[in-house]
Formats: structure tokens, sequence, C-alpha cells
């Protein structure tokens, strides 16, 4: 007798099958089988037929499966988990309670996953900002006492102006011989050598720094290999030494420990090796690989007559007891003491006014910048952990309404509430930890990732580590997050009526909703979670639209399909006549090649981290007999560089191929440089401007304003000189513009070959597309929009999940009401806009908050806009928009639902 | 009148508290309960064997019992159903009603008892 089969088919035919799962089905049938097996055999042991004895079995199978129908399994939403004993006390009982609450999360996968998915998610993020936060702001520098370390800039009185941080070498130098107030100053320059590749690769670029001596002992840093070089190795003409990085002796020289004396060529000279620095040293960057001498020139002019400026960083070490600001003062006074500033400070600074010095602490000026982002996205994951809280809390507190009668039994056996209250703490703290586990392994992998998620620029990635401090935290935000998901339930535990609780039907007791304190106050949670949301929604549409403000603002050139190449050129191997042909043969080479529209170089190209600067006096206008102060950026351009660049004139012509050293002297400015030192004249004004011997120039072109950086900045007056009209090409690092119709990268294997073929020591550099220029120069605007949008679509879900489980739970318990108006007349569209009505409120009331919030807070992230305002409408008129389109749609299920409530069985219900 | 409170019990409460009683030593599984009850009431009690997994599910779903899969050496997996904690506080507290109608179930509350 195959009794499975059998029993499978007198349970398939009960019509209350299909409520069970597949597991209970297969339970039951496995259970009766063996049974039938049993009692069949028993009954044929008793004497029975075998015809009889199966008979009766069926007939017990057939009854059971009849009684079935009563006794429906429903053990995905009843808790059958056994309660611990009231009576147990202390450690044990707290174990007990434990290993109850793992069992109740365990019995509702469901809920549990949702809740720690969330708790994980917030806690990741947050932990991850945490560490980011510490790691880059709050913790000091890696050098000894570096919070005693400042950054010094320089700047003169009326400065037209804004340099980036520099210093002159007169402050240098004055303040230097006499301090007071700092122990020592230090100045240091970016510095990108020229050296063979490995096995005959071509010429490679690395990137170091010049640096004084005194820098090693301002930062308090010794070299790991030999020593670092001292001031005599700065004079000019001495033989020159280099100092390696960790990183670089590694991999260039093999961790080579005899590597002192050894000697390494760059820029077409010989560098003696004297040290190697240890391996968490990185100063001006994580990236330098080497450090040579900085020459710093005395203040006292050149006796030729001529006056230069000698720009570099500088950073110096405060005495203790000693403030930035003393420091500061101190410096102005001493470069007071220096030579009158002259025509060259005109040139840098737009004045020749007096030498003022300022100072910040150097962790400010080195995480300066992205401290305002850093705080904004603190309080952002802030806003998404406590919306993930409320929204835990929330659904907790639901459970706990269910529970009612669970808890009362339990109360009525002898639980105390402080019992009670410990036990929906501990499964809350539960939750809690678990997320905590979860986001912290999040936060693990997202640190993995932020060396490829943060831009290159970002300041000390490398200090950021999930280290115990960040564990600490986390932990903390767990425990934190679990007592706030428990402590509403407990409140509400001290209102629990035991007789009400009892009393009431254990399935749905009417009237809840709105009408009670719980149902209010998961309202307002809600309303507090859709603020949240929408707060930061108008953030992220701000930073969005900034963003997109700025990628696609008019630059006054085309961006895209345009090359860009550095071309080095070191003083040492090259003459200014040798490298205005090196330029001249490979303009033509690569315009001959397919693809090529237009093909040009400058001296400084847009997006640049250098610049040439001018200063010149222009004949005295108006009533004044003093001549005019003017200053202007210089660059030095080939014919092709307009249309390569895709710059618009606004007036007269490019130059071109007749623009040559025998023709007139002619000039093109930028449309300000017009406005600003041609005021009423244009096209053939002569100005005082010209190489070589002669000594004035014909404008002859206008051409339109180009944004020099990324972020809007203001354009500079600027003057474009003609190469073929200039005694060969002094700067040594010209960048060649080559527009294409195509992708252009593909061209750079053959523009590095063409280059090749040219002259073996030209070294390539940097070879980008403009659009990657601007990309590189956008990377923090970007990151910082795509941050946040997705931060508030994180808070919008889990608003919206949760509107969607405060709607269907109201939906659940009001479904005897809704039977009685559907059985009363009520159309189902009316029921719907019941429903739709409701999470329309809540969301009308976050959205009234969280915009209203957002008024009074953008102004925090005023520094992080460019292009729109902190009050930009259409960012706010988008919120209401997107968030009324997430309420609709979290509550198209319950409304539904809703709607299809059958009076008959919404009654027979209960 | 009586008779027809009794068998109303009998029918809806005693059904449960037979089962916890049966269970109140020990875990057992269903046919193991059924033959119990078969054999203590001779028959007199078979409506209880005909509800028994209805009856056995719905405590369960009440907390009061636990069912689960235990597989012994050398036998085949089965379903043994143990009183929970809460079920013994229910039977400790039913038991006081249950002398009420303590005739009608005089074999089975005598085996409960002794």
């Amino acid at each position: 007798m195959d009794w499975k089969t059998e029993v499978r088919q007198i349970v398939a035919d009960r019509p209350v099958i299909r409520d069970l799962s597949a597991a209970d089905l297969a339970d039951i049938v496995e259970e009766w089988t063996q049974h039938a097996h049993a009692a069949w055999s028993a009954a044929r042991a008793d004497g029975l037929t075998e015809a009889d004895a199966t008979a009766h079995v069926r007939s017990q199978i057939d009854a059971w499966s009849m009684n079935l129908a009563d006794a429906p399994r429903r053990r995905k939403k009843v808790l059958a988990v056994e309660p611990p004993p009231a009576a147990t006390r202390g450690a044990s009982g707290l174990w007990q309670d434990a290993r109850y609450g793992w069992r109740l999360l365990r019995k509702q996968p469901g809920f549990t996953l949702v809740a720690v998915l969330t708790t994980a998610l917030a806690i990741g993020a947050t932990t991850t900002l945490f560490s980011v936060a510490d790691g880059v702001l709050a913790r000091p520098l890696p050098f000894p006492d570096a919070d005693r370390l400042i950054r010094v800039s320089e700047t003169r009185e009326g400065a037209t102006r804004q340099l980036p941080s520099l210093i002159t070498h007169v402050t240098y130098q004055t303040w230097r011989d006499r301090p007071t107030s700092i122990e020592g100053i230090a100045g240091f320059r970016g510095h990108t050598a020229t050296m063979d590749g490995d096995a005959g690769s071509g010429a490679e670029r690395v990137l170091g720094s010049q640096v004084t001596a005194s820098l090693f002992s301002v930062l308090r840093s010794r070299a790991e290999i030999g020593s670092a070089f001292t001031e005599a190795d700065e004079a000019p003409g001495r033989a020159g030494v280099i100092v390696l990085s960790h990183g670089f002796w590694q991999a260039r020289f093999g961790a080579d420990p005899g590597i002192v004396g050894r000697s390494i060529d760059m820029d077409g000279a010989s560098y003696q090796i004297v040290g190697v620095m240890p391996a968490g040293f990185g100063f001006p960057s994580a990236e330098t690989r080497f450090w040579m001498p900085l020459n710093v020139p005395p203040a006292t002019p050149p006796e030729d007559g001529s006056s230069r400026i000698a720009l570099f960083s500088a950073i110096a070490r405060l005495r203790p007891g000693f403030t930035v600001t003393q420091a500061a003062e101190e410096a102005t006074t001493r470069a007071a003491t220096g030579p009158p500033p002259a025509m060259v400070d005109t040139a840098v600074f737009g004045s020749q006014g007096p030498r003022v010095v300022t100072g910040v602490p150097l962790i400010d000026f080195v995480t300066g910048e992205v401290r305002p982002a850093i705080l904004m996205f603190l309080a952002a994951v802030g806003l998404l952990f406590l919306t993930a809280v409320a929204n835990i809390s929330s659904l907790q507190l639901a459970r706990s309404t269910t529970r009612r009668r669970e808890l009362a039994i339990r109360s009525a056996l002898g639980a105390g509430t402080g019992r009670l209250a410990r036990q929906l703490l501990i499964e809350s703290g539960l939750l809690g930890l678990a997320g905590g586990a979860a986001g912290l392994a999040l936060a693990v992998l997202l640190h993995r990732a932020l060396p490829t998620l943060l831009p290159a620029d970002f300041p000390r990635v490398s200090d950021v580590a999930i280290n115990l401090r960040a564990i600490a935290f986390a932990g903390g935000i767990s425990l934190m997050a679990g007592l706030l998901f428990g402590i509403l339930p407990v409140v509400h535990l001290r209102r629990l009526r035991l007789v009400d609780a009892l009393a009431e039907d254990s399935q749905a007791p009417v009237g809840v909703s709105l009408r009670t304190s719980i149902g209010r106050l998961r309202m307002g949670m809600m309303v507090g979670q859709v603020a949240a949301a929408s707060l930061l929604l108008v953030g992220a549409l701000l930073l969005g639209r900034s963003f997109s403000a700025l990628w696609n603002a008019d630059r006054g050139y085309e961006p895209t399909n345009l090359l860009t190449v550095r071309v080095a050129m070191p003083e040492q191997t090259f003459t200014p006549a040798t490298r205005a042909e090196a330029m001249r043969q490979l303009l033509g080479r690569t315009r001959a090649l397919p693809g090529v529209v237009a093909v040009g170089f400058s001296t400084i190209i847009p997006i640049s981290n250098v610049d040439s600067l001018m200063g010149f006096n222009l004949p005295p206008r108006g009533d004044s007999p003093d001549p005019i102060n003017a200053q202007a950026a210089v660059r030095t351009v080939s014919p092709g560089f307009f249309p390569a660049l895709g710059v618009m004139m606004a007036d007269g012509r490019p130059y071109s191929e007749a623009d040559t050293a025998s023709a007139p002297a002619v000039l093109v400015v930028n449309e300000t440089f017009a406005r600003t030192y041609m005021p009423g004249e244009g096209i053939g004004t002569r100005l005082p401007l010209a190489a070589g011997e002669r000594t004035e120039s014909e404008v002859v072109g206008i051409i339109r304003d180009v944004q020099p950086a990324t972020r809007g900045e203001a354009p500079r007056p600027e003057v474009y000189f003609a190469t073929d009209q200039q005694p060969g090409l002094r700067f040594s690092e010209p960048v060649l513009l080559v527009r294409t119709t195509d992708d252009p990268l593909g061209l750079v294997p053959v523009v590095r070959q063409l280059a090749q073929q040219i002259d073996t020591r030209i070294a390539i550099d940097a070879p980008m597309t403009m659009e990657a220029r601007l990309a590189t120069g956008l990377a923090r605007p970007r990151l910082y929009a795509m941050l946040l949008t997705g931060l508030s679509v994180l808070a919008l879900v889990i608003a919206g999940v949760g509107v969607f489980g405060v709607l269907s739970y109201n939906v659940a318990q009001r479904r005897r009401e809704i039977g009685v108006r559907a059985a009363l007349g009520a159309r189902p569209g009316q029921i719907v806009r019941l429903t739709v009505g409701q999470g329309l409120l809540m969301a009308a009331a976050g959205l009234a908050i969280g915009l209203s919030a957002a008024f009074w807070l953008v102004r925090y992230l005023d520094g992080l806009l460019w292009g729109v305002t902190a009050r930009d409408p259409l960012s706010y008129a988008l919120v209401p928009i997107v968030l009324l389109g997430a309420t609709i749609l979290a509550c198209w299920v319950p409304a539904r639902r809703a709607a299809r409530i059958d009076p008959l069985t919404a009654m027979r219900h209960h | 009148m009586v008779n027809r409170v009794i068998s109303k019990e009998l029918r809806k409460g005693s059904a449960d508290l037979l089962i916890l009683a049966l269970l109140e030593d020990r875990a057992r599984h269903g046919y193991e309960i059924a033959r119990l009850i078969d054999e203590r009431s001779q028959g007199a009690l078979s409506y209880h064997v005909a509800s028994l997994y209805p009856t056995l599910y719905r405590l369960e779903d009440q907390g009061v019992v636990e069912g689960r899969w235990v597989e012994k050496a050398g036998q085949r997996r089965r379903r043994y159903y143990k009183l929970t904690a809460a079920g013994r506080r229910v039977l400790a507290k039913e038991r006081s009603i249950w002398q009420s109608f303590f005739v009608a179930l005089d074999r089975v509350a005598t085996l409960q008892q002794g």
C-alpha cells in the first residue's frame, strides 16, 4: 500500500491546502504517511482484513484533512517560540532573553532581513563617513608635533590676482635669517623630471619636488637610508644631489641597500643619490618620488638692474607658545625689510603694494577644501541613519502591537513590566548589533573602494582607516540604533492594558490607524522620514544642478574631440631655438595624420596648474600723469592654436602663417584685456609689448574670453604672442592641441612615436582629452552630487518603504471598517482615495517640514555650489514632484488591497 | 444541559488538555499520541484521534507545543511534539478546571496522574 500517494491525494482534495506553504504540506504528508503505515500494521495485527485496515486508516486521514480547515497552519505569522520562563534572573535570564529574541527574529526572516539590511546600509555609510572625517580632518598629519606646522602664503596690499598659496624668495630669506615665532621655514615646489624609461621605452616623466634642506628638519623627518641633503647642497652650481622616496627606491632600484652614492640621470643631468626616505613619508603628496634641492635666490636684487621673483610653496614650524597670527605678523614685518616691490610684483600679484604674509595650520590648508563637503556628508548620513532608525522603530512598534496578546499573556504569567521591557530591548539590540556587524563589513568594503571612488586629488585618503575608533563608533551607533528601535515599543508597553489586550480580537482590533496614540506616533515618524528625504533631495538636486552648470558652462572653447599633450623639452637639453624647431616639426607631422582637423600649441592651456604672467606699463590715460601698471597672463601660441582649441574671435583675425619674425609685430588679446586696458579702442591699437628688437605691436585680433579653469573662475586679461615672431621657445613644456573628427585618444601612440622620431629626448607627458581634463577638474563636484543623490535616493526608498508599511498595516487593521464601508456602498475609488489620502497627508506634512528645513540649512552648501544659488527655485520645485511620485507608488499596493476588500470576507474574518 | 456543556468542553478544550497531558513528561510523535489516547480510552475518545493532527497543529501555532523532526539511529525521521514552557503553564492552570470532568476522562487522567 503506497500511503504516501494516498495521503497526498486525500490532502490535495481539500481546498484549504492552497493556503499552505509547500514545506508545511510536505511535512504533513510525511507525518501522516508514517502514521498511516503504523496504524495499518497495528490494525492488521489486531486481526482486521487488509481491506478493512485500509478503509479504517483512510477514514482517519480523511477526518484529519477535513478538520485541517479549522486549524490552518500559519507559522509565518504566529510566533511559535517559547518565551523564557519569568522566574529566571540575572545573566542567565539575559542569555535566555537573547536566545528567545534571536529565535523570534529567525521566525520572521522577511522583517529581520529588511531591518538588518536597512540598519547595515545606514551604519555602513555612517561609519565610512566617520572614518573619512576622522582620518582626513581629525587625525594629526603624520609628522611629529604636526599641530605646530603652518602653511605660509604671501600677497600684496591691493593685489588684484588671487594666486595659489605661495611665497616669494624675499619673504623666505628675510624671515629665515631672523625667526622668532618659528623654529624654521622650508620652501618647496613640484618638479616633474624627464628621465630615460626602463629598457629604452623612451623618455619618462617622474613627479618629484624641489625642496629646501630645511624641509626635513621642519617636518622632523629623517632618511631611512643615508641622509637628507643639507643647506650647502642648495647653492647654485653644486653637483646635484637627490633623495628618493621609499616606493621609487623599491620600484626603480630594486630596494638596493647600497643605493647611497649611486647616481641617476634626470633632465639630462646627473644626480647623486644621498638618501632614501622611509615608507610613510610623502610630502607634499604621497605621489612624490624624489626630492632635490631648491635654490632660493638672495633677497637683494640682481646687480644687472632686473627684478625677479622666485615663487614657491612654504611651510614653517611654530615655536611652542606662538600662534599662527603672531608668525604671520612677524613674517610681514620681516618681509618689509626686503627691497621694494617692483614691476615684477605687478606681473604676479597685480600690485606693487607692501608684502603681506598670512598663515594657516597645515592640516587646515591640506583639508580646507574638502572639510565643508565631509561635514555636509556626515550630516547627510546622520540624517539617513535617523531615517533608517525611525523606520525600523516604526516596524518594531507595529510588531509590538500585534504582539499585545503574547506580552499580555506573559505578563499574566508573572513577567513584570521590567522583564518584558528588557525582552523588547534585547530583541531590538540584537537587530541593532546584527545591522551593525553587517554595516561594519560594508564599511570595510567601502573603505577598500575609497581610492577608486575618490578623486585623485582628494587629500589624505591613505590616512583613512577602519581602525579601532571606527569599529568603536560602529559599535556605539549600533547599540544606539538598537536602543532607539526598542524605546517606543517599551514606552508603549507601559500603556499596555492587560484586560483590553486579552479581551480584544487577536487578529484585527478595530479602530487602529490615526485614532490611537501608536498610530499617530507612527505617522509622525513617517512624516519625519519624508522630511529627511526631501531635505536630502533638495541638497542632491542643488549639487546636481551645480555640477551640470559647471559641466555645460560656456567655456569659450570646444572641449570635445580635443587631445592635449604636454611636450616636455627640459632646459638642460634644449635651447629655445631647438625647442621651437621641434614643435614646428611636430605640428607639421601631426597635421598630416588622418582624422586630424586642426593642430596648434600653446605654452599654457585652460585647466592647467601652471601659468605665465606679465607686468607692463601702459601710457598714462585721462588726467593722471602716471603710467598704468598693467598685468596679464601671457601665452605663446602657434597659428593653429585658436582653431584647434575652438576659440571664437570677438573681433579681428587669429594668427596666420604669415605672422613671422619679418612681418609687422602683431598681438591677439582676449576680451577682458581689451575691456580693461584698451577702453574705447579696438583692433589696430598699438601696445608697448613685443619680442626681440621691437618695442610695440598692433592688436589684430580679440578672442572671446576663455574660462581659465573649471569652476566658473572669472576670466583674466590675456595676451597671446605668435610663436613665429618670438626668438625661439623659452617655455620648456608647451602643450600640443590636436582636434580630431573622432575620439582623439587613439592618436596618443602615434604622437609619441612622431616625437621620438624628431628627438628621442622629448618626453610626451599627460596625454589627455580636454574633456578628461574637465572631468578631473570637476571630479569633486561630480562626486559630491552623485554621493548626495545616492544618499537621498536611499532615504527616499527607506521613507517610501516606511509609508508603504504604515499604509499596508493600516489597511490590514481597518479591514472590517473598510468592509463595512464597501457594504454600505462605498465605491473602490472612494476607498482608494481614503488610503492614498492618508499617504499624501504624510508626504505633504513631511515635505513642508523638509523644504522649510532645507531653506534654512542650504546656506551651508553655498561653498559647494557653482552656477546655481542655494535658493534655486527649480530644485525646490522638483522635490515635491519626486516625492509625490514616490508616495503614490508607496500607496498603490495598499490602496489596491483596500479597494479589493470583499465586505463578506472582511466581516466573516472575525 | 450539563451533559451538553461537558460534551462541548470535551470536543473543544479537553482534546487539547489530553494531548498536553500526554506530552507532559516526554516528547511523543503523532502515532504514539493517537495510540495512547485510543488505548487508554479504549476507543471512547476516537473523535480526538480523528482531529489529532489539526489539534496538534493548532496547539503548535498557539505556542504551547513544539513539533520537531528528529532522526534516531536506525529509524525514520519522525516528528516529535513536546510541551513548551507556555504549554506547561497552561496545563498547570487548567488542571483545576479539569477536575470537573475528571470522570469522563477517567482512564486517561489516571494514567497521567499516576
